[in-house]
C-alpha cells in the first residue's frame, strides 16, 4: 500500500499560506502590499476531505489544518513570510474486508518566503503591481512518525524531510470597487527518506467584487467582497526509491467561491474550493472539498 | 501669608480661560493618495504616518483617496517626511496642502 492520495490538496494547502492580502484570494496569497516596518498575522483553518477512491480501497482521507502565516514589511517592496503548518490526517481504508485507520498529527514543515514588488503603477483609486517571489520548505516537521503498523506512509508523515523550493510570481490590479490577481508558481521538492514528492506547478486566478457598502462613505468604511478563484494544479509523480509512482500526481482544476469581511485592522475571510476536474494518475484519490476559514491581523 | 498668592492663581486661571474657551491653534496637512484601494491598507497607511513625533492623528479617506493629518498643536509640518512614510506605506504621494484649525 503507497497510495498519495490528497496530494493536490495538500499541496494546494501548503501554497495558500504564502502571506497576506487586502481583499486579497483565499487560496493563495501572495499579493499583499506589506507596509515597511508592518507585521500582519494570518491564521487559517483548512479542512480537506477526499473520499472518491478509484481503487477497491475505499480510501477516505481527511486533514484538518492550522496555517499560521507571520509577514513582515522590510522595505516598501521587499516582504518577507514565515509559515507554520499544524495538521492532523486520518486516513481510513478497507484491508482485507475490514476497517483500518491511520492517523497523525503534529506541526508541519515551516516554509519561508521572500517577495519583492518589481513593478508598480499607482494612480488614483487604482493600484497594480507584479511582484516575483521565492521560498524554501524546510525539513522542520516530523518525517519519521509511526503508529502500530509501523513506519507511516509520506503523505501522513507531518514533515517531509526534504527541503523544498518555490518560486513564481503574482500580478495584482486592486481598485476600489474590483480586483483581480494571477500568480504562476512552481515548487520543486527534495528527496528524503528514498521520496520525492511530486514538483508542483500551478496557475491561479481571483477576481474580487466590493459588494458593500454599495456607495463609499467618508474615512475608511469596511468592505465585504465576494469571489471567485479558480486553481489550476499540476503535480508531477512521486519518486520512490529512484522510480515513479504511477498512482500519483495529475491535474486538478478547483473552482473556490469566497467571501470576505475586510476591516480597517483585521480580516475575516472563508471559501470551499471544489475540484471541478481532476486528472490524476492511476489510483491517486481524488479530492472532495477544501473548506478554508480564518482571519489576518495588521500590527 | 497665604492669601495674595491664590489671588495671583485666581487672576492667572482667569487670563487663560479665553485659552481654554477657544483651545489652541494646530496645522493639518491633507495629502493625496494614490494606490489607497482597500481598509487594511488605509490603515497601514494611518499607522506608517503616526511614526511622525509631531502627527497627533492620521485619518484616511478612500472615497477622497486622501490622507488628513493634525499635527500636535506647536509644531510644524514636514511634508518630505510624510510623503516619504507614504512611499514607505506602498503608496504614492500626492499634492499636499497646510491649512490651520483650531483644537477642540
Amino acid at each position: 500500500m503507497k497510495p498519495r492520495p490528497g496530494c493536490i490538496a495538500t499541496a494546494a494547502l501548503l501554497c495558500a499560506a504564502a502571506g497576506a492580502a487586502n481583499a486579497a484570494p483565499l487560496t493563495f496569497n501572495t499579493a499583499l502590499p506589506i507596509s515597511k516596518d508592518e507585521w500582519i498575522l494570518r491564521e487559517q483553518f483548512v479542512y480537506m476531505k477526499s473520499t472518491d477512491d478509484p481503487s477497491p480501497m475505499n480510501r477516505r482521507m481527511e486533514v484538518s489544518g492550522l496555517m499560521s502565516v507571520l509577514g513582515y514589511g522590510v522595505t516598501r517592496d521587499f516582504a518577507v513570510f514565515a509559515v507554520l503548518p499544524y495538521a492532523d490526517k486520518r486516513l481510513s481504508m478497507n484491508v482485507g474486508g475490514a476497517d483500518a485507520t491511520r492517523s497523525q498529527s503534529g506541526f508541519g514543515d515551516a516554509m519561508f518566503m521572500g517577495r519583492y514588488t518589481a513593478f508598480e503603477a499607482n494612480a488614483t483609486g487604482h493600484t497594480f503591481r507584479i511582484a516575483p517571489f521565492l521560498g524554501v520548505k524546510a525539513p522542520t516537521g516530523d518525517d519519521h512518525a509511526s503508529d502500530r503498523l509501523g513506519r507511516l506512509p509520506p503523505m501522513l508523515q507531518p514533515g517531509s524531510g526534504s527541503w523544498d523550493w518555490q518560486g513564481g510570481a503574482v500580478a495584482s490590479f486592486q481598485s476600489l470597487d474590483w480586483g483581480w490577481d494571477v500568480q504562476l508558481a512552481h515548487q520543486r521538492n527534495g528527496e528524503a527518506n528514498s521520496f520525492r514528492a511530486g514538483a508542483v506547478s500551478r496557475l491561479d486566478l481571483s477576481v474580487q467584487r466590493r459588494l458593500w457598502p454599495g456607495t463609499l462613505g467618508e474615512g475608511v468604511p469596511s468592505f465585504l467582497y465576494g469571489g471567485l478563484e479558480a486553481n489550476l494544479i499540476h503535480v508531477a509523480k512521486d519518486r520512490v526509491n529512484g522510480a515513479d509512482d504511477p498512482n500519483s500526481g495529475g491535474t486538478t482544476l478547483f473552482l473556490t467561491p469566497t467571501v470576505q469581511y475586510v476591516t480597517r485592522k483585521w480580516v475575516l475571510e472563508a471559501g470551499i474550493q471544489i475540484p471541478v476536474s481532476q486528472h490524476l494518475n492511476g489510483s491517486a484519490l481524488r479530492n472532495d472539498y477544501i473548506l478554508t476559514t480564518g482571519f489576518r491581523l495588521n500590527f | 501669608m497665604q492669601r495674595p498668592y491664590l489671588k495671583h492663581l485666581a487672576a492667572a486661571l482667569a487670563l487663560c480661560l479665553p485659552l481654554m474657551a477657544f483651545g489652541a491653534e494646530r496645522q493639518v496637512v491633507d495629502i493625496a493618495v494614490k494606490g489607497m484601494t482597500c481598509p487594511f491598507c488605509a490603515y497601514g497607511l494611518e499607522k506608517s504616518l503616526r511614526k511622525a513625533d509631531e502627527v497627533d492623528h492620521a485619518a484616511a479617506s478612500l472615497k477622497d483617496q486622501n490622507v488628513r493629518i493634525e499635527l500636535k498643536p506647536g509644531t510644524q509640518p514636514d511634508i518630505a517626511r510624510y510623503k516619504q512614510l507614504i512611499h514607505d506605506a506602498g503608496f504614492t504621494p500626492g499634492e499636499a496642502k497646510v491649512s490651520r484649525e483650531e483644537t477642540k
